[in-house]
């Protein structure tokens, strides 16, 4: 992951708890899974795609099936 | 579930007074003190007579959309009552299966998602299914051979929805509701499957009563009080004109031969349901189904009122009018509602320093229960009588 788009990511992901918009947090924690598999951190991608993953549960977000998929895939998820 | 408690010595005394309870309604006494004063024996009923029967908890009003989660805390029980996106109503106990956090502390609409333990965020289902666990094997393993979320669902409270009311069977020892409420929903089978519509604020009110929630059962089964406390019912609807309810074992209340619809100046009046026999044309019926839950029937309306439990000396009474059609609950019938409402919060509030009145009374060491007239408390009669035999040890009920 790239030192800014880190920053940046940890910026928002903090404003988005902050404010508890969680649509938002499900999306920008994708983006941060997506940067871990991009640098080959499966564990990081992992992590970032549980957090994804719950808060496009509780929001009912259709992307959450994708999130499975992507966990399931790496043996994290039934 | 023991159908009864270790109960402490104080209280093992008074299974001698319950059977003086559970005498006919003409040498009976009423039910001791203690029923309505001690902490122990409030415990006791609250397992014995309301979580080991069916409880109402409230409306399903409050619950119209589709993720709508209100949670209740019954008793202490703290439970969750969720309008499911298949649209059925559920309760649940508003627990985690992880550590015991309240999974929703406030009333909230919840889409079509999970319902998300803010501890841990482990996520179920609104059909109460353990969805995800998350980082449960380690950060960003979310499974784990000892978690089985086939055996970690959330704990569903046996539930059924009956004219609106939402009632549960904690201890799940009940019969099925429908058995159990068999008998008075064969009473009122003209109205059972008649659509009610509820009007929102102008149709509910509350009162928040310093006594013991047995009280205002008591208090409703009878026609007894009812030219002494509601001397403006005298006019139209006099104490000779009024009946007996008696169903032992399952509830009780009282009749009129002579209710009057709420008529505006202008002659408007509520619809009436639809196919009634002409019984229910000057007849009303209010019925206390046992435990907590007041029902009224008219022509043109019901009600509910639903006793809920705070103290051993303190119920909060929610009440909900409901009518016959949606268009009775529209801007044209709200003058009448308003006039409606009226009537009944007056009636009831009428009520209040009686039930208050008799919780101080009963602090009184020397009262032996009380005495029925064998002619008039026959209905309170009948609910005190199946309080002593939800309380009592099982030889002695039997007696």
């Amino acid at each position: 992951m790239l030192r800014n788009d880190t920053k940046v990511l940890e910026r928002l992901l903090l404003a988005a708890h902050s404010t508890g918009d969680h649509v938002e947090l499900a999306n920008l924690y994708i983006r941060a899974a997506d940067l871990s598999d991009a640098s080959g951190s499966v564990d990081a991608a992992c992590f970032y795609l549980t957090h994804a993953y719950v808060f496009a549960l509780e929001q009912g977000m259709d992307t959450a099936k994708k999130i499975h998929a992507r966990l399931v895939v790496h043996g994290r998820e039934e | 579930m023991p159908k009864c408690f270790n109960l402490r010595k104080g209280y093992r005394m008074s299974q001698q007074d319950l059977a003086d309870v559970l005498r006919s309604v003409d040498t009976a006494r009423g039910l001791p003190n203690e029923h309505y004063i001690s902490d122990d024996v409030f415990e006791a009923e609250k397992q014995n007579v309301l979580f080991n029967n069916w409880s109402a908890i409230g409306f399903a009003k409050d619950v119209p959309k589709s993720g709508d989660a209100m949670p209740i805390d019954f008793l202490g029980m703290p439970l969750l009552v969720l309008h499911c996106k298949d649209g059925a109503v559920r309760v649940f106990q508003n627990t985690c299966r992880h550590r015991g956090m309240i999974l929703v502390e406030e009333k909230k609409n919840i889409g079509g998602g999970v319902i998300r333990c803010a501890y841990h965020s482990w996520c179920y289902a609104q059909t109460g299914e353990l969805v995800t666990t998350p980082h449960v094997g380690g950060p960003g393993h979310n499974t784990h051979e000892e978690i089985k979320r086939d055996e970690l669902g959330l704990v569903e409270i046996n539930s059924q929805v009956w004219r609106d009311i939402i009632f549960v069977n904690i201890s799940g020892s009940a019969p099925k509701f429908k058995d159990y409420a068999a008998d008075v929903i064969k009473r009122w089978g003209e109205f059972e499957g008649q659509e009610i519509y509820h009007a929102g604020e102008d149709s509910s009110f509350r009162f928040d009563v310093n006594c013991n929630w047995k009280l205002a059962v008591e208090n409703y089964c009878e026609s007894y009080h009812l030219p002494w406390i509601h001397p403006g019912l005298n006019s139209y609807s006099k104490l000779e004109d009024h009946y007996h309810i008696e169903e032992p074992g399952k509830f009780s209340g009282q009749g009129t031969l002579a209710y009057h619809p709420s008529i505006s100046n202008d002659g408007q009046s509520f619809p009436d349901f639809k196919g009634l026999s002409d019984k229910w044309n000057a007849g009303a019926e209010y019925v206390a189904l046992y435990p907590n839950v007041l029902l009224a029937v008219h022509r043109d309306h019901v009600y509910a009122l639903i006793l809920e439990p705070k103290s051993k000396e303190r119920t909060i009474e929610h009440v909900a009018l409901y009518y016959t059609t949606k268009e009775a609950t529209g801007p044209d019938f709200a003058n009448l509602r308003q006039s409606n409402k009226s009537l009944w919060k007056g009636v009831l509030e009428e009520d209040v320093f009686v039930v208050e009145g008799m919780q101080r009374g009963r602090h009184g060491v020397h009262f032996d229960g009380g005495k029925f007239s064998p002619v008039m408390d026959g209905p309170t009669h009948c609910f005190h009588h199946w309080v002593a035999s939800q309380m009592s040890d099982q030889s002695l009920a039997a007696q």
